[in-house]
């Protein structure tokens, strides 16, 4: 069944097919709000919190199709509102156990937390390409930019994951400047 | 570090993420064949991609994420579409009765009244003000004209006739602002004729001896320039009798009587007339002079003052008639050649004596004009007369001049430059040798023998010429009555009395109409309603059988 579909439902009264929907995205919008918020308890707050509002206005969502792209611009909304309410200085002890260096070994963990050190700019690009896997248009309609500006600034992201991962590399055999 | 040659990186990012177009993937395909690092930067970019979405993705949502999420939507309620809220339609306005209305605009227009009637006075006394200003600039420059003029001529100021061809100002410069005279050259200033041809060590006090004067009333105040330069309002409206200096000189050698100053035109104008060594003007006794009687006189049409010969050039011991002129013509209309002909005595520096208009009939007429003029304008007035019809018979000093001897009267004008240089010369031997001036006068009258006519000698002292003009109507010719073609005579009084009707029903049926339509019309509508609301049934019924009815019921 489609996004289609289990939205009609949704609105027809069928919450149960809003539940296959929340079932489908969770995983992707925890991860972004994770990557966009560098936090992870305050991950699944935000996620939750932008699929209840999805669900409370869902009748304003025009076309049914784009229901990943508007999700994924409401948690961005939602992590922006919380990056900015959040005070710059303030630090909890999880955080700092987060701002530590990562253990190597567990190497997902490790690339989060080495994708973590990019700039906000490239991490809500990378959420939404890689994570919610949208295309240019959509990032472009959510980030409210064109879609020239989103093809150049995804080319600019991958030189810096690219630099990232050489740096990476690097440091593994043994501090050699590459 | 491997990076992709040239510009290919843009390219080869959106090729990755399955987002280049066919041409440009076409294009990246065949550039990733030919070109091995930008295939080995592909191939690793990709990887990274791969590495950074496993990254990303590898943490899931903790398991009772979704169950939160349900529970909480549980609860929540989707919100209805809000609907846009419907511009409320405009109300129609009532119509406004029309009583409101017109009651409206009356008190629009009683409040733009009563403003108007606020601000217009200020208005005008500012115009007033602006006015005064302006005349007394005027008033000012005439003056120091006038003082310049008299430094340029041994100190004398000019005679009372040239006084204002004698300062060049601007053609204007002599109208005052509230002259309703539309001629720019109209001259509204007057000239104290007791100061033509005055020496200035003669003027015992500058300070208070007008020399010009505006004629128009400037609110109640006259606009008055003083010998000294300086300019002052004088008051017209102030009663009783004032003695002053200013008064007392506005004629030199006036006795020191005392003399009611305002009005001071009427005042002065008295004392113009009279001779600069005459007697004082003949005021009544001292004090007895009623302000509002004068300004009365002042106001009333008088003629055009003709200064006497004597005085006029100020050449009374030289004054001598040379030329006697005479003059017949035949004109079509005598009444109008007769005022251009007294407009050409006063343009060529003359002026009329007498001037006579007897009509016998309705088609003849005769005029006869005496007049001066000096001798050296004698002859441009002839032949500007000559225009005003047919000429019938010309003569100067008894010799017949009318046909072909135009020529040697205009020649007539040629004397005018020696007559001037003998002045001038009259003028500075005042000052200078009486010796040289002798001398300078003997060449100068030398060369006017020169120049002149043969026939008319010129006697060294003449001034005027006698000029006397005899104007009569064309011989009358009754027309014969023409020949009317009675079809046309008819349809054209039919199509005159069609217009006069027209024209009638236009001005006593339809303006009035228009005009009253204020009135008729709602009462027209007034009328109109209370026939529905008490004839109900007279206006549908058709028949004749249901309009009586519809009468019976009604009883």
């Amino acid at each position: 069944m489609d996004d289609c579909a289990l939205i009609e439902a949704t609105l027809a009264g069928n919450v149960e097919a809003f539940g296959v929907l929340v079932d489908r995205y969770q995983h992707a919008l925890v991860a972004a709000a994770r990557h966009l918020t560098r936090n992870a308890d305050d991950a699944e707050d935000l996620a939750q919190d932008a699929l209840v509002d999805a669900y409370r206005n869902l009748r304003t969502l025009q076309d049914h199709g784009k229901f990943r792209a508007w999700v994924f611009g409401i948690l961005r909304h939602k992590c922006l509102s919380y990056l900015r309410r959040r005070e710059p200085n303030a630090c909890s002890l999880d955080e700092l156990a987060d701002s530590l260096p990562a253990p190597v070994d567990a190497d997902g963990a490790g690339v989060a937390e080495l994708l973590d050190g990019l700039p906000l700019a490239y991490r809500e690009l990378l959420a939404a390409r890689y994570v919610q896997e949208l295309s240019y248009q959509e990032i472009a309609d959510a980030l409210g930019v064109q879609v020239n500006t989103v093809r150049v600034r995804c080319c600019r992201a991958r030189e810096r994951l690219r630099e990232l991962f050489a740096a990476r590399d690097c440091r593994e055999k043994g501090g050699v400047s590459c | 570090m491997l990076t992709p040659c040239g510009d290919w990186a843009e390219r080869l990012s959106a090729y990755l993420d399955d987002e280049a177009g066919a041409d440009e993937r076409q294009a990246v395909e065949a550039h990733l064949e030919a070109c091995p690092a930008c295939r080995a930067f592909a191939e690793v970019a990709r990887c990274d991609a791969q590495d950074a979405a496993a990254a990303l993705c590898a943490r899931p949502a903790s398991d009772g994420f979704a169950a939160r999420v349900m529970g909480q939507i549980a609860v929540t309620p989707i919100t209805p579409v809000a609907k846009k809220p419907e511009t409320p339609e405009k109300p129609v306005p009532a119509l406004i009765p029309f009583y409101r209305r017109l009651l409206e605009w009356g008190v629009v227009a009683c409040t733009m009244a009563v403003v108007a009637a606020v601000l217009f006075p200020v208005f005008a006394k500012s115009r007033e003000k602006s006015r005064q200003s302006a005349c007394s600039n005027y008033a000012r420059q005439i003056a120091v004209g006038l003082q310049i003029y008299a430094q340029d001529n041994n100190g004398t100021f000019p005679s009372a006739d040239r006084w204002v061809e004698a300062i060049k100002l601007a053609p204007g410069a002599f109208h005052c602002p509230l002259d309703r005279n539309t001629d720019r050259n109209h001259v509204s200033y007057l000239y104290n004729m007791a100061m033509s041809g005055t020496h200035l060590n003669d003027i015992k006090d500058p300070t208070n001896t007008p020399l010009v004067w505006c004629m128009m009333d400037h609110g109640g105040a006259t606009i008055m320039a003083y010998v000294d330069g300086h300019v002052g309002q004088v008051l017209n409206q102030r009663k009783g009798n004032i003695s002053g200096e200013k008064a007392k000189n506005i004629a030199p050698s006036v006795p020191p009587a005392t003399v009611a100053r305002p009005p001071v035109n009427a005042l002065m104008d008295e004392a113009a007339r009279s001779p600069i060594n005459g007697a004082a003007p003949a005021l009544n006794k001292p004090g007895d002079i009623d302000c509002n009687e004068l300004i009365a006189k002042k106001r009333a049409p008088s003629l055009p003052t003709i200064a006497p010969p004597d005085k006029n050039y100020g050449l009374a011991d030289k004054l001598q008639i040379a030329y006697k002129a005479e003059m017949a013509l035949q004109c079509a209309d005598v009444r109008g050649s007769l005022e251009r002909t007294e407009l050409a005595f006063r343009r060529f520096d003359g002026f009329v004596l007498t001037s006579d208009y007897q009509s016998t009939d309705e088609h003849h007429a005769t005029a006869t004009i005496s007049g001066r003029v000096p001798s050296e304008k004698l002859g441009v007035l002839l032949v500007e007369l000559d225009a005003l019809g047919t000429l019938q018979s010309r003569s100067v000093n008894g010799e017949d001049l009318t046909a072909q001897q135009i020529e040697q009267i205009e020649k007539l004008g040629h004397l005018q430059g020696a007559q001037g240089r003998i002045e001038d010369i009259q003028h500075r031997a005042r000052a200078n040798t009486a010796l040289e001036a002798e001398n300078k006068m003997q060449s100068a009258g030398n060369e006017a023998i020169g120049t002149r006519v043969d026939q008319y000698k010129l006697h060294s002292r003449v001034t005027l010429a006698e000029v006397r003009v005899t104007l009569a109507s064309l011989p009358f010719i009754e027309p014969e009555p023409p020949v009317v073609n009675p079809v046309t005579e008819a349809t054209g009084r039919a199509l005159y009395a069609l217009r006069a009707f027209g024209l009638w029903l236009l001005a006593w049926l339809l303006i009035p109409l228009l005009i009253w339509s204020p009135v008729w019309f709602p009462l027209g509508l007034l009328a109109r309603w209370l026939r529905k609301r008490y004839l109900p049934g007279k206006d549908t019924a058709k028949t004749p059988e249901e309009k009586k009815q519809a009468e019976r019921s009604i009883r």
